[in-house]
Order: structure tokens, then sequence, then C-alpha cells
């Protein structure tokens, strides 16, 4: 227990951002030693979080006031004659009567009941606080009367006892006794209402009823829903995410419930120490009060050590994950939340690649073409953006885990995702450390990206399959290479000035201008590693047009090329920073105001794929007007975005390749067939099955099943002449 | 990371009632420790050690369960190519020994059926307390072809033996019937079940070191 004195310092710190669930939100969000669950009263703000989300805090004594009540009558129902057994030996029944209406008989039982619960409440975690005797009854009797109120859920399930028992832990901690009177004069009267040292238990209740809304279900155990979950989030959530994590623990045969139970049904509480755990769970409480995220929780802790887990056999991997690494600072635990909050709204592979660069600094080499296919469209190509349209296109075949040259090429959206990330950070570092920081943090992290992107700077297939004749490449490389130029000259003059200011005038466009620049330089590294990357005319579009999604109005084939960079850029610092300073990206309300965004749902995936099935009109492009007409590969007009139509698995595609496009709808059409360009006006519903031109084409035909096309095609085969991977790198992808 | 030079790698499971000190037998052999407060055990525990019978490395691959997981969820998983098994009971309580035969029950519905058994008599440092006679445990071990030991994690008292023992036995059986025309593959429990041929040899040395 507190001094009265530090109790009411805890007090104001908790409330100094007012009185408001969502001003709690929002400073739980920036998790320092500000937190209000760390500097102030922490069961306050799970009170807060979990009891009273709608509440303001002048209405919390009174709603707590009859959770308490509640929980008198519960105790006097179920537990009388547990703590008053001569009550019991006053009655007239016979104790050995076999009348199960015997009080009595109830009784025995609920003693049984209470043994149960007993056994591990006496084995909790070493501290000193759980192993007091009033602690340990207190324990065993909120898990009893649980049990006795929610006969459904099967009794007392072990764990139980370490999810109530931290909650009991906080709420002791911040509690005052109204007994004393340095408590009554230094404290008001609703400050000691709320803190009742006397409530303890019936507000521990109150929580841990609550968690256990949700939670129940992890300990359920007729459905096996565990079971269930565990599969859901490796087979589908990680599959989403990381594909070539998710097949490797397949492959090793590591079945996730192994681990997953523990970290699901504690609520990681045996995976972190304790103040790390607790710090997780204010973010968890405060920004997902109904448990929905556990899932991406576990998507994030496992794409964390995800380069450990891929070299792992069996036994290691095991051993990882039962016995998890714990996350050195500033990315503690707590930042689990952030990760699976950021892959809520970025539930693809892209999404993956950017969390798991954040970390490591490393590319993942090869993404699936399941996990491709499933991320592209969201927020893919409007039309302006045909570059890395094409780039994706192009990756769509790309299938080697093993080849380290095209790393970056077969990363679906993975220059997308580098980008999105390192704007994402550049403001968030400027809010936290101020734009000198964030500048020198820009240059680091653009300089470690280049490193990750290294190996793709040789990819044997740009020079392989672009370019046949010579001098068209060379003219276009110089072209391109003085576009880009140019671009580096407008970045490092726009940063130049900014340090000439001496950071001196609005911070909030230096940011804009860092921002810009930082964006730019991405995007010309981007360029420089993959030459198949095409340049707008004008402008290179920047990352406001990698962020915006695909909403209707933005697709209009118009929009392109005549957005300046500058626009672009700073609507991509709205987006970024209005995700930052909502108080809870979950809630998909206030996400996004300025960006269209898809929605954070969990049905992301099947959204995702349906979108991907019926939105082809808008993804047919036309040439840029201002394109010049000749041939040159890079510039082909015949990129066309058109989606497959093949029937993708809603859950779970077990095969490797479910979907893909055909070779002859992509952007390397122009080279099966120069003389033949595919239409851009080709139906877009186009069956690939039915495809009748793939019949008098059979190069074309040959070359489209190199991608995987699901169309019986024994014949192709053998007809190659040409390897896969010798024309793109790629491995020959196994028929089913 | 782990050192991976072990000519068979055999997957053990305990399993027993909850608070019969499965974890503590787990940690005492594979680390030399023992926590009297340890937490209960959540979902699975696992850990390796590797041993030598015959001049051949074992590796033994032990898993730990929460008691109450005799519940499903990972049953299926649990057992999937486990090739030893060790029931524990606590010798200072009476129930832990009366449901060792639901436990039998379960191996019998979830396990290879050839799977080695060893009955263990765990907390054999509670004297005083003891609930469970040694020779009831014995004759029942007789009885259904189990191995038996009385150990005590507290104070280390027969649980390298313990283990030495089931692993030797693994390994007779494994080393003279099924892969004897293919000396020194190495025996992967995850492929359990479909080429494993252990055979029962009989009661055999259930007597072994029960004090």
């Amino acid at each position: 227990m507190r001094s009265p004195a530090e109790t009411k310092l805890r007090w104001e710190e908790t409330f100094k951002h007012g009185p408001r669930i969502s001003a709690l939100q929002r400073a739980i969000k920036f998790n320092g030693p500000e937190s209000p669950c760390v500097a102030g009263l922490r069961s306050l703000c799970w009170k807060g979080f979990l009891l009273f989300p709608d509440a303001s805090a002048e209405e919390w004594p009174r709603l707590l006031r009859q959770l308490r009540d509640s929980y008198d009558t519960l105790c006097e129902q179920h537990l009388k004659f547990i703590r008053h057994p001569e009550q019991l030996a006053a009655l007239s029944f016979d104790p050995l009567a076999d009348d199960p209406e015997s009080p009595w008989i109830t009784v025995r039982k609920d003693e049984a009941i209470r043994a149960e619960i007993q056994q591990d409440v006496s084995r909790l975690p070493d501290d000193p606080f759980y192993h007091q005797e009033t602690i340990q009854t207190m324990i065993l009797d909120i898990l009893f009367l649980y049990c006795k109120l929610n006969p459904s859920a099967g009794g007392y399930r072990q764990g139980m006892h370490e999810l109530l028992a931290p909650i009991v832990h906080v709420v002791a901690q911040d509690s005052v006794d109204d007994k004393q009177s340095s408590v009554t004069d230094t404290l008001d009267p609703p400050i000691v209402e709320l803190l009742d040292s006397s409530r303890v238990e019936h507000d521990a209740f109150a929580l841990f009823s609550k968690v256990m809304d949700r939670a129940a279900a992890f300990y359920e155990v007729e459905q096996n829903t565990i079971v269930e979950k565990s599969k859901y989030i490796h087979e589908v959530a990680l599959l989403k995410v990381d594909e070539e994590l998710a097949s490797h623990l397949r492959d090793i045969e590591v079945l996730p419930q192994i681990f997953l139970i523990r970290w699901i049904r504690l609520l990681f509480g045996r995976e972190f120490p304790f103040e790390q755990t607790m710090i997780l769970w204010d973010a968890v409480f405060a920004f997902d009060p109904n448990l929905e995220m556990i899932d991406l929780i576990c998507v994030a802790m496992l794409l964390r050590i995800r380069w450990t887990l891929l070299e792992a056999d069996y036994s290691v991997a095991l051993q990882l994950l039962l016995k998890y690494p714990v996350p050195p600072p500033p990315h503690g635990p707590h930042t689990f939340v952030d990760d699976a909050l950021y892959l809520q709204n970025h539930f693809d592979a892209a999404g993956g690649v950017a969390l798991i660069t954040k970390y490591s600094g490393r590319l993942p080499a090869a993404a699936s073409v399941t996990a491709t296919v499933t991320s592209t469209p969201s927020r893919s190509s409007t039309p302006s953006f045909q570059g890395f349209g094409s780039l994706r296109q192009r990756t769509l075949g790309a299938r080697s885990p093993l080849s380290s040259t095209t790393k970056l090429l077969q990363q679906p959206g993975g220059v997308e995702a580098i980008l999105r990330g390192a704007a994402k950070n550049v403001i968030e570092k400027s809010e936290k450390l101020g734009i000198n920081d964030a500048v020198r943090d820009a240059v680091g992290e653009i300089r470690r990206n280049m490193q990750g992107l290294q190996d793709t700077r040789n990819s044997p297939r740009i020079n392989r399959t672009l370019f046949s004749d010579n001098s068209l490449a060379i003219f276009t490389l110089e072209r391109r290479n003085q576009q880009l130029a140019t671009m580096l000259e407008e970045s490092i003059t726009n940063l130049k000035q900014l340090v000439a200011s001496d950071f001196e005038g609005d911070k909030q466009k230096q940011l804009e201008t860092v921002e810009v620049a930082a964006a730019k330089i991405q995007y010309v590294k981007a360029c420089l590693e993959d030459s198949t990357l095409d340049l707008p005319v004008e402008e290179p579009p920047t990352l406001a047009t990698l962020s915006i999604s695909t909403h209707p109005e933005t697709r209009s084939p118009t929009v392109a090329l005549d957005t300046t960079a500058v626009v672009m850029a700073s609507s991509a610092v709205e987006e970024a920073r209005s995700r930052l300073s909502s108080p809870a990206s979950s809630d998909r309300n206030n996400t996004l105001a300025s960006v269209p965004e898809e929605p954070p749902t969990e049905s992301a995936a099947e959204e995702i794929i349906d979108k991907m099935d019926t939105d082809p009109p808008e993804r047919k492009q036309t040439p840029p007007p201002a394109r010049p007409p000749n041939p040159e590969p890079e510039t082909s007009p015949s990129v066309i975005h058109t989606p497959t139509t093949m029937p993708t698995p809603k859950e779970r595609p077990q095969g490797p390749i479910p979907t893909r496009s055909t070779l002859a709808q992509s952007s390397f059409a122009w080279m099966l067939e120069p003389d033949t360009t595919v239409s851009a006006r080709s139906p877009p519903n186009r069956p690939l099955s039915s495809s009748g031109k793939k019949k008098h084409n059979p190069s074309r035909e040959k070359n489209a099943f190199l991608f995987g096309e699901v169309v019986p095609n024994d014949g192709a085969a053998g007809e190659r002449t040409v390897s896969p991977d010798e024309i793109f790198g790629l491995q020959p992808i196994r028929k089913i | 990371m782990a050192n991976d030079e072990y000519d068979f790698l055999f997957k053990v499971v305990l399993i027993g009632d909850s608070g019969v000190g499965k974890s503590n037998l787990l940690s005492r052999f594979t680390r030399n420790e023992f926590n009297l407060d340890s937490k209960s055990t959540i979902g699975v525990e696992f850990a390796t050690r590797s041993i030598q019978v015959d001049n051949k490395t074992i590796k033994a691959q032990i898993w730990d369960t929460a008691g109450q997981e005799r519940y499903r969820a990972i049953t299926s998983a649990y057992y999937r190519g486990a090739v030893g098994a060790l029931l524990v009971y606590d010798i200072s309580k009476n129930i832990t020994y009366e449901n060792v035969t639901r436990w039998l029950k379960e191996l019998r519905d979830h396990a290879d059926s050839n799977i080695v058994i060893m009955l263990v008599g765990n907390k054999s440092d509670l004297r005083h307390l003891r609930a469970v006679p040694t020779d009831d445990a014995k004759n029942f071990a007789a009885e259904n072809h189990l191995s038996f030991i009385e150990t005590s994690a507290l104070d280390a008292t027969n649980v390298e033996l313990a283990f030495q023992n089931i692993l030797t036995e693994i390994y007779n059986i494994v080393s003279t019937k099924s892969f004897a025309e293919e000396d020194g593959k190495k025996f992967d429990p995850r492929e359990g079940g479909t080429n494993i041929t252990l055979s029962q040899e009989g009661p055999k040395g259930e007597s072994k070191g029960c004090c």
C-alpha cells in the first residue's frame, strides 16, 4: 500500500489528460514512464478500460458501487457456509443424509472444487504478495465464485489463477485504507471509495470476470477452441503475413497449440517478466478489451523471432517458442500490441514484411504466391502507379525461397512496405525526440534498408529478360538515371535548406520536408535496385501513392501523374499521423479521415480476396498520355493488372499455388510476343482456363504455366526448351 | 544451438495428476534443479537431455504437460510419436494413485500401442505421509506389464535411474527388433506410429531401484 500523498500524486498523473477513456488510451499509446498505468494508478485505468469504457470518470464510483454490491450478494449465496461452517451445523439437515438438496452435499462438492483450485493457487509465482494467507484465500474465493457462476465453462481450468493473480496484485497495490485518518485527510472521498482496500476482492472479481468473458473460450474443452484458434493463427493469419515462416513451422511439424496454449491462456503472462507483462496488458486492455487481437499479437511475436525460427529444427524451435526470448527495450512486449494494431490494418504479406524489416532490418527472402495475390489488391495499383503495380505483378511468378539474388523482386509489396515503414518511423520518432533525431534516424534507416537490399542489386533476371536490345537499354537507363538524379537533387536541396534553417520555424513543415525527402530517397533506391520499375514521366510517385488505397475515386486513370510528389507525400504524413494519434487504431471509424483505407476487420482476408476477384475494371490501365511511344520495355503499355478469376480458397490455402495471373496478363506479356500487345481492354473477367488465346500461342501457354496457373496442362512442361529458372531465376512450379 | 550428435532420439512423455511432481522430475533430470514452489504447468513444457546407453548416444526429448490436460486440447499432439511414458503419482496422495488406471486408459486410447510405460511413485521423501504402499504399486505394475520405480525429485533419489531405465528399455527394443537391419539409423519420434514396432517384453525391471 502506498502513502496517501503518493496515491494523490498518482491520481493526478492518471487523470492529467482528462477524465475520458480516450484520453487515457492516448496516454497509454506512448507507453513510456509517463503512461498513466505506470506513473499513475494502473487499477483505475484497467477499471476504466474493462468495466466502464463508455463512462466518464465521475461516474465510476457509482458504477463501481453497483458491481461491489452484486459481488456481496454472490458471496452470501455461495460462500456462506464455507466462510461460516458453524451456520451449516446450526441447520436442521442431517450431515450424513444422501438428500441431493442437502447443503452438506453442496458444501462437500464445493470443497472438492476449492481443493483443486487451491492446488494451483498455492503454486502461484514466487512473489511473496501471492503467498500471504489473505491473498491466497481471496484468489481462491474469486476463482471459486467464478466457477460456480459459470458451470458451463467446465469448472476451474489451470491457468485461470495466473490471469486473476496479477489483477488482484494491481488492485491491491493501488488500494487505500479508509480507516486511516491520514488517508481520509489527504484524499477526496471519491478517490478513497474507488480505491477502497476493503473492496479489492470485489473489484478484482469484476475485472477478472470481464477478462474471462472472452478468455473463457481459450479454456473451453469440449469444442477444443484453443486448438482451432492455434490453427487459425498458424495456417491463416501467419500464412497471410509471412508465408515462409508459416511453411517452415509446418515443415518442421511444430504444432502451434503446443506453445500457443500457454501464450494465449495466460495472456502471455509466463512469456515475459512481470512488469513488462503488465505494460503489455495495459496496452491490451486499452486497445483490445475484448481480446480480439490476441491472434495478431501471437503473429507479431512469431514475426519478431522469425529469423531464428527459420533456422531452427523441431527441438530448437520448440524450445524457443516455449521459452520466448524477452524482447529488449525499447521494443518491449507491449510493442506486440502496436504490431498487432498495425497488422490489423495491414493484414497481408506487405504488413508482415514491414514488421520484419522494422525490427530486424532484414528483408525476408521469399514470399508466397498466395500471400502476394492476397496482398495485391487492397492498396495496389492506382492507375497512376504503374511502377509498383507492375513490379508486384512480376513478383507473382517469383517463388524461389532459396535464391538470394532476387529478394526484393520476390517481395510482394516489399518496397511499399519499406517506404511506409520508414515514413511511419520518421514521424513517430520526430514526435518523440524532435526533428534532429528524426533526420538522423531516417538516414540510419535508409542506410540499413539499403544494406538489406544489396542482394538484389545484381539480379540476373533483369539483365536476361528485359534488355535484349542493348542500345535501347542503355538509352532507357540513361534517361532513367537522369530522372532519378533529379529526384535526389531535390531531396538533397530540401534537406540542406532544412539544416541551414537550423530547424527553426514550423515544426510541422519541417517534418513534412524530412518525410518527403526520405520517401523520395527510398523510392530512388528502389528504382535503382530494380530497373524494371517504371518511372512516371513527370514526377515519380512517392509514398502517398503507395499508401492510398484503392478507393474508387483515386482509381481514375487520369489522377495519376500530375499529382506532385510533395502533395502526395504530405498526405502520407497525414495518414501516418492520423494513425498515430488516433486513440485506438482498432477503432475503424477514426482510423483515417483523409486517406481511404480498407477497414481493419478480422475478415480482411476474405475481403481482400473478394475484391481481387471482382474489381478488375479499375485496374486496367491505359498508358499514361505523356509516355513516349517507343516500345521500350519498361513503359510497355501492355501492363495489365487484370486479376484472375480463379476461385481463391478463402481459408488456409494448403497448396502453394492457388491463383495467379497468367503471364500473358502480366507485364511480361511483351516478352512473349512483342508483336502481340495484350489489349488493355481485354475482358477483365476472362476466366483463365478458357482462354482461347493460349491455344494458338504455345510460347505464351508454356510461360503462362511458369507462373503457376492452376490449369491442367500436361503437355506444356515437356515442351519447354528453357526452364523457368533459367529465364526468370524462378523455381519451377510443381503442378498439382 | 543444440548438440545434435545422437544415435537415437526418443520422445518420452510425463503424465499423471496435477501436482504429483512431473515438472520437477523433468527439471531434476534435465537440469538437476528442483523448485519447491514450481508453478503449475500450463499446456506443455519440453526439455531434452542426452545419455549414453551401450556406447550409443540417446537423446531424450521429454514432454511435460499439465495434469489437467487429460481433458483434450493437446492430447493428440502430445502423444504423437511418444515411445515412452512415465506415469507419475504422488505416494502421499492416494487419489493420484487411484487415477493411474485412468491415465493408462488415456495411453491406450491415444498413444502408440507399444509405448513403454513406467509407473513412477514420486515424493518418496515424504515417508511420514506415505499413503500408497510400495508393494501395492509394485504388484499393480506387474499385473499391467509396467516397469515401476519410486523417486524423489526433491532429494534426487532414483530420478536419474528412472529415466535411464526407461530409455534403456526403449533402446533395447528398438535396437534388437525393428532396427536390426538398419543399424545406426536415427530413430525419430516424429515418425512414430508408422514405423515403430516396439513390443512389450513382459514385466521386466519392475523392481529396479525401488526403495
